[in-house]
Parts: structure tokens; C-alpha cells; sequence
């Protein structure tokens, strides 16, 4: 089996796994019991919030622990702009995010905010000057990804947070980092935003974990009333071994961060290099070269990118597709749209993803297995 | 007193001579089909069907939505049995419409009776009156209105009393299995499901065949027909689903056929199909969701070209119908959101750009020449596999 769809999720690294299968059985003690089982279980979350804020240079009280990365996009967009109605309404995003901002954005502007969308480049990358343009005194939130999960497209965030702010420092930022974190540093004294959501599982991390940076003196809504775990922003018994995989995770990932996105690197190229060997006129590269290593996005011509992904799912080789196969209509995915993609590009996107476990050698099959396919298709 | 259930058919009555053919199968199926929740009993008598349990905790409200999915049913009824005894009659009268009450809100209502036991002391006028009466007194806020009452009383005297208050239609038809065996071409639409599921209510029994172009086609698709294969021996008490290889026949056609009558020859490739399974398994015809002019394919003309690819007589049940007639049905049998889920006979691939509209029988002959149909044909079915529903 070759796994080329990391940035869909990841398989959790071994010693994750055996940890939340200890921790699951051992201590299963709700961290807001107040017998020692329950401090058990408080502990093993404190720690790894302290670990996991180090990763992000971070203070540990600046984390709420999550559902994943879905959970904090909702509750940094919708949680903010329900504290702030007052303030403003006028909200900027760019518009090649993942789902769910982009669904929550829209249920933002049913409920009657003003939501603006930021233009991109030919790679997705949002343009500054016209952030600039576009921000107003009564901006309340601005929404900004990181690292784009379709094409790898690093997006200027820092510079984006200098002009946010310099406009007015009441403006909250929120940066989407499911696909930054573990591949480039995400360093919250450089960054200067005010929200920042995480995922577990695109990081060899279980799946049904996230957290939300929230910079100390930002508020929010809260989406979950309960018990009020979570310095009240976020109740629900706290999913303690899923937290400490996360954590463990998150150490591994960032230790080996250089080491694994130089392999990507290596993977990415000679994928490239093979493919363009027979298929150079064939084939288009939809990633930006300056992107991260780990997302190759890559355009056949005249072949649907879904039955690719099937033909390829028969020799056990797992990728994702830009667009969805449908006869009546033909769904090319959001982000492809955005860039403008040409006609003859847009049906045949595949997304490559590379993970902790990938080798240059699985470049090599995948490349051969791609021209074989492409010659009976 | 017995809590039991009322089962009615209608068509069944005309049969004459072949009655006891036909009710005995439905009973049958309906052993069949409440077999799972427990010890039960089902009996005939004066062309109704009575399905009682000894179970304490038998669950009635599942077999009432088990019944009105039985083929052949026409309507059920909840009753309360007891002995023919008027003060009997009045007190339970009394709790069943208590018990109504509680979870309707109705305002008017009226009693009806029938005396099939003229030994009873009292008639039908008289005993509507006498236990209209009674509840009257008992719940002073109900209302009698005889030409349009919220709900209806029913009160039959035949060897014991029968009382009960609703009449719960089910899907009618003939029992499944008085009908022979129809060979169904199901794929993920909205249209054969509701195709087959109009054929087997005639009594007929289904076996579906499913066309699966993996990897063209996603197994995402192949899944949602199994779903949709489950819904549907859901009424038809089982459906065999076999699972044709069709792959390399389309990738044939593209190779080798004009652009133009793809669609055209695999229709017939289908057909053909479907013949042979049908033939091995004794099924008497061919069953598909084509209408008149729905797409290129089903054009008079382009029917025309794809019966002539088979002896067996092909059902179209929906032919003279409009797609919101046929959305309609599979919104009430439950087909219609699996139907419409996103995985479908992918992928544009095997699609002409401008299908022929008025195919030449004579044309398409001379364009399938060219093709090892026999091969082709028999290397689909040895590889088809069969799912058991």
C-alpha cells in the first residue's frame, strides 16, 4: 500500500496509538472528578497542554482543547463574531479556505454580517493590497489559512497580521494552521493573530482532536454550554487520551518537522522528474514551488481526476482528487475555481500528500503506475 | 381480552377459485417477514387475516409498519378482542378511546357497528347509539359528527367482538411470490428501484442485476445499489442482487463503436445480459426504469433498439410516466435519498457528447459486428458475483 493522501488525514504513529490504548484503559478518570483519578487524568492533560503550547511558543492557558480542526475554525469564527456583533459587522476571509470556514462564514452572513472575500493569485495566495483595500474600521474578524490543503500554497499570514493590525488593533485574526502545523514553524510570537486552529490527525495524531489558540485577552462565544471544562469555553468531558496522543504526536512531528518535509521535498521532485518523463506535455503542476514540501497538486489532461484515483485506489496507491466525478454536473473543487484554472486543467487535478512514512522509492512506483494507467484509460 | 392485529385484502377477493392460493401465501409471508419479534400466531377466517402473539411484550407497533410493507396487505388494523358482551363492550369502548385521546387531539367522532352474529341481543343502530352514548357521557368534550368525524369507532360482532379505531392502509398488490420471477436492471437512479418496486407488487418476485464499471465507476456506487437492493427486499421478501463485471464491454465499445451509439450498444450489452441471468433462473421477464423520451436512450426509437436485443418481454412499468410522478413513489417507499446520493454511474467518460436521439436498428447490428459480443458476454457473467439480500 502507497498512502499519498496525508493532508486528508494520517496514520497515527505507533507509540500514539499503544498510548491512547494505555491511557484509555488506565486512567480513566474524568479530569474534573475531584478524587485523585480524576487528578490523574487533570494531570495528564495539563502536561500535555504545556507541551503542545511549547510547540507554538505558546503559554498553555492560551489552549482550549477541541473536537479538531472543524471545531476550532467554528468556534474562532462564529464564537467571535457573536461577542463582537456589537463592535462591527463587516468580516474578511479569503476564499480558498477549507469548508468549514467557509460554511461557517456563510451561516455567518444568514445571521446578517457583511462577508467579504479577499482576491487570490494564480496560486491561491491572498493579495495584500487588497487586504488592505478591504479592511474597515468596522472589520471585526479577519480569516486567513495558513498552509492551503488543496495545493500547499503558504500564505503571508505574518504580513497579513502587520496590516490587520496596523488598521486596528481590535480587529481579531484567525489562522487556520490544520495544514501549517508540523510542516512549517507556526510560531505564535511572530504570528501576530489572535486565534489559531489546530488538528491532530494530519499530523500522525488520532482523529477527533484539535485545540484553538486564543492570544491571552481575546474572548469568544462559547459553541458548547455544559460543565463549563475548558475555562468555560468549550464543556464536554475532556478527551484526556486523545489529548495526550495529540501531544505525543505533536512532539514527534515537530521534532522530525525539517527531517520529514525535506524527504517530502525529495519525494515531490522525483515524482515530478518521473512523470514528466513520458507525460511532460500530459500533465500540468498546480502547486506553487515555494509551497510546502508535503502537497503536490498535479492536473492530467484529459482524464477525470476520480476515475485516476480508482484506477490507482486497484493498485492499492491512495491519492485525493480535485474535483468529484458526476455525470450530470461537474464538481471542480472551490480552490481550483478560485485560481482559474483552465478548462482542459480543471477536471484531471490529483492531490499527492506525503506523511512521516513515505519513501522516495514509492515516488518511483507511483510515477510508473501513473503511466501505465494513463496509457490503457 | 386480547390486544391482536387486523389484517384486510382487497383484489384477493376476485379471485374465485384461486383464493385459498393466494391468501395462503400471504400468510406465509407474513409468518415470514414477523418471524424476528417473537411467537406469533396467524390465522384466517372470513377473508381477514388475524396476527396475535402469547408474547408479554410482543412488539405491535413494529409488525404494523412490518404489515403495511407486505404486498397483498391492504390495510391493518390494532384491535381489542373480547367476548360478545355488552357491558364488556362499553367498558373497553371506553379505554380505547381514552387511550386515543391521549395522543390525538380530537375533537369529533362517530361509532360504527357491525353485527355479523345476529344472536346478539342488540343491532347496529342501536349498539352505535347505546356505546356513542356511553363515551359521550365519559368524555363530555368529545363531539359526535357522522359526516366528517376526526376519528371513527369501530365496533364488529362477529364470533368474538373486534374494537379498534384506526385503519392503517398498507401497499396493497398481490402477495409476493404469486407472480413468477422478474429480472430487475437496478442502477443507483431514482427510476428502477421505483420500477421494480411496481412490478413486485404485482405479486412478482425480484432479482436484480447491477452493472458496475469499477474503476471507472466508484464502489461507493456499487454500495448505495446494494442499499438500494435492501430497501427494496424490504418488500419483496428478499432480492438475489448479481453484480456484473462491465468494465471491459464498455471499454470495447469506446474503442471500437461510434461515439454516438455508446450508450445505444451498452443498453443492449445490458439487455443481453440480463436475458441470460434471467433464463438461468427461471425469471419470466426483464424489468426496467425507462420512460418515453427521458434521455437519448429512451426515445421510441432507441427502445425500439434495445428490445430488439431480447425474446423475453421487457417490463417498463414507469413508460407513460413524468419524473415527479416517479420521484413521488420513491419518496414514499424510502429509494429516493439513497438514490440521489452523489455517487453515481460515473464518470462522463463513456457519455458521447451528442448521443444518437433516432438510432438505426440496422446501423447498431452492423456497429456491434465488430465486437466479440459472445465472449464478452459470457467472461461478464462468469466473473458476476451474487449478493444475497
Amino acid at each position: 500500500m502507497i498512502y499519498f493522501d496525508n493532508s486528508a488525514t494520517t496514520q497515527p504513529y505507533k507509540e500514539v496509538v499503544e498510548l491512547i490504548a494505555r491511557l484509555m484503559y488506565e486512567e480513566f478518570g474524568n479530569s474534573s472528578s475531584l478524587h485523585s483519578l480524576g487528578l490523574r487524568a487533570e494531570r495528564i492533560l495539563e502536561d500535555n497542554r504545556d507541551k503542545l503550547a511549547a510547540t507554538i511558543k505558546a503559554k498553555p492557558e492560551e489552549l482550549i482543547f477541541t473536537s479538531g480542526g472543524t471545531e476550532s475554525v467554528n468556534m474562532a469564527l462564529r464564537g467571535t463574531a457573536e461577542i463582537l456583533k456589537r463592535s462591527g459587522n463587516h468580516i474578511l476571509s479569503s476564499p480558498v479556505e477549507h469548508s468549514a470556514a467557509l460554511e461557517s462564514l456563510k451561516e455567518l452572513e444568514r445571521l446578517g454580517y457583511e462577508v467579504e472575500y479577499l482576491e487570490v493569485d494564480e496560486f491561491a495566495g491572498i493579495i495584500l493590497d487588497d487586504l488592505k483595500t478591504k479592511l474597515r474600521k468596522d472589520t471585526i474578524l479577519v480569516n486567513i489559512m495558513a498552509v492551503n490543503n488543496e495545493l500547499g500554497t503558504i500564505e503571508p499570514v505574518n504580513e497579513a497580521a502587520q496590516i490587520i493590525k496596523a488598521n486596528s488593533k481590535k480587529t481579531i485574526f484567525h489562522v487556520d494552521a490544520v495544514q501549517a502545523y508540523g510542516k512549517i514553524p507556526v510560531n505564535t510570537r511572530n504570528l501576530n493573530a489572535d486565534l489559531i486552529s489546530f488538528s491532530s490527525h494530519k499530523i500522525h495524531g488520532p482523529k477527533g482532536v484539535g485545540m484553538l489558540y486564543m492570544r491571552k485577552g481575546t474572548r469568544l462565544h462559547p459553541l458548547m454550554m455544559g460543565g463549563g471544562h475548558e475555562r468555560k469555553l468549550r464543556s464536554g468531558t475532556v478527551n484526556v487520551p486523545g489529548i495526550a496522543g495529540f501531544g505525543l504526536a505533536a512532539s514527534i512531528k515537530t521534532e522530525r518537522m525539517k527531517e520529514d518535509q525535506e524527504k517530502s521535498g525529495r519525494i515531490r521532485n522525483l515524482l515530478i522528474k518521473e512523470l514528466m518523463k513520458s507525460l511532460s506535455s500530459k500533465i500540468r503542476i498546480n502547486s506553487p514551488e515555494d509551497g510546502v514540501e508535503n502537497i503536490l497538486n498535479i492536473s492530467f489532461k484529459g482524464i477525470k481526476s476520480e476515475t485516476l484515483l480508482h484506477f490507482l485506489e486497484m493498485r492499492e496507491i491512495y491519492v485525493s482528487s480535485g474535483s468529484a466525478c458526476n455525470s450530470k454536473k461537474n464538481a471542480i473543487s472551490h480552490v481550483l475555481k478560485a485560481v482559474k484554472i483552465p478548462q482542459q486543467w480543471a477536471e484531471g487535478a490529483i492531490r499527492f500528500s506525503f506523511g512521516s512514512f513515505n519513501t522516495e522509492k514509492e515516488a518511483v512506483i507511483v510515477a510508473d503506475a501513473i503511466q501505465d494507467i494513463i496509457k490503457i484509460m | 381480552m386480547d390486544k391482536i392485529i387486523l389484517v384486510r385484502y382487497e383484489e384477493i377477493f376476485l379471485k374465485g377459485l384461486n383464493k385459498n392460493v393466494f391468501e395462503n401465501r400471504l400468510i406465509r409471508n407474513i409468518r415470514q417477514k414477523l418471524a424476528g419479534l417473537g411467537n406469533i400466531k396467524v390465522t384466517k377466517s372470513q377473508s381477514r387475516i388475524y396476527v396475535e402473539s402469547n408474547d408479554a411484550d410482543f412488539d405491535f407497533e413494529e409488525a404494523v409498519i412490518i404489515l403495511t410493507k407486505i404486498f397483498g396487505i391492504a390495510s391493518v388494523s390494532p384491535v381489542i378482542r373480547i367476548e360478545s358482551d355488552y357491558e364488556e363492550i362499553k367498558e373497553e369502548s371506553v379505554k380505547i378511546v381514552g387511550e386515543l385521546l391521549e395522543r390525538k387531539h380530537y375533537k369529533t367522532f362517530k361509532v360504527e357497528a357491525k353485527r355479523g352474529d345476529k344472536s346478539f341481543p342488540m343491532n347496529s343502530p342501536q349498539l352505535c347509539a347505546n356505546v356513542g352514548g356511553y363515551i359521550l357521557s365519559k368524555f363530555p368534550r368529545l363531539k359526535v359528527d357522522v359526516h366528517n368525524p376526526d376519528f371513527i369507532f369501530y365496533i364488529e360482532i362477529r364470533e368474538s367482538t373486534y374494537l379498534y379505531s384506526e385503519i392503517i392502509p398498507s401497499v396493497k398488490g398481490l402477495p409476493t411470490g404469486t407472480g413468477g420471477l422478474a429480472t430487475l436492471l437496478l442502477s443507483g437512479g431514482i427510476d428502477s428501484p421505483v420500477a421494480g418496486w411496481m412490478i413486485a407488487k404485482r405479486g412478482v418476485e425480484l432479482e436484480a442485476v447491477y452493472f458496475h464499471s469499477y474503476p471507472y465507476t466508484s464502489d461507493r456506487a456499487k454500495d448505495k445499489v446494494i442499499k438500494l437492493a435492501e430497501y427494496l427486499s424490504e418488500y419483496c421478501m428478499g432480492i438475489k442482487l448479481h453484480v456484473v463485471p462491465f468494465t471491459e464491454i464498455q471499454t470495447e465499445i469506446n474503442e471500437k463503436c461510434p461515439h454516438e451509439y455508446l450508450t445505444i450498444i451498452m443498453r443492449r450489452f445490458m439487455m443481453k445480459i440480463a436475458e441470460k441471468i434471467a433464463e438461468k433462473s427461471g425469471s419470466l421477464a426483464i424489468v426496467t426504469g425507462e420512460a418515453i423520451g427521458q434521455v437519448a436512450s429512451q426515445t421510441m426509437e432507441s427502445l425500439l433498439v434495445t428490445n430488439s436485443a431480447v425474446t423475453l418481454p421487457v417490463y417498463r412499468p414507469l413508460i407513460g410516466m413524468d419524473k415527479n410522478e416517479v420521484i413521488e413513489i420513491a419518496r414514499r417507499i424510502g429509494t429516493f435519498d439513497v438514490s440521489i446520493l452523489p455517487y453515481e454511474d460515473c464518470c462522463t467518460v463513456f457519455v458521447a457528447k451528442h448521443p444518437v436521439i433516432k438510432p438505426s436498428l440496422q446501423k447498431t447490428l452492423e456497429y456491434e459486428e465488430v465486437l466479440d459480443s459472445e465472449n464478452l458476454i459470457d467472461r461478464a457473467l462468469s466473473q458476476t458475483e451474487i449478493i444475497k439480500l
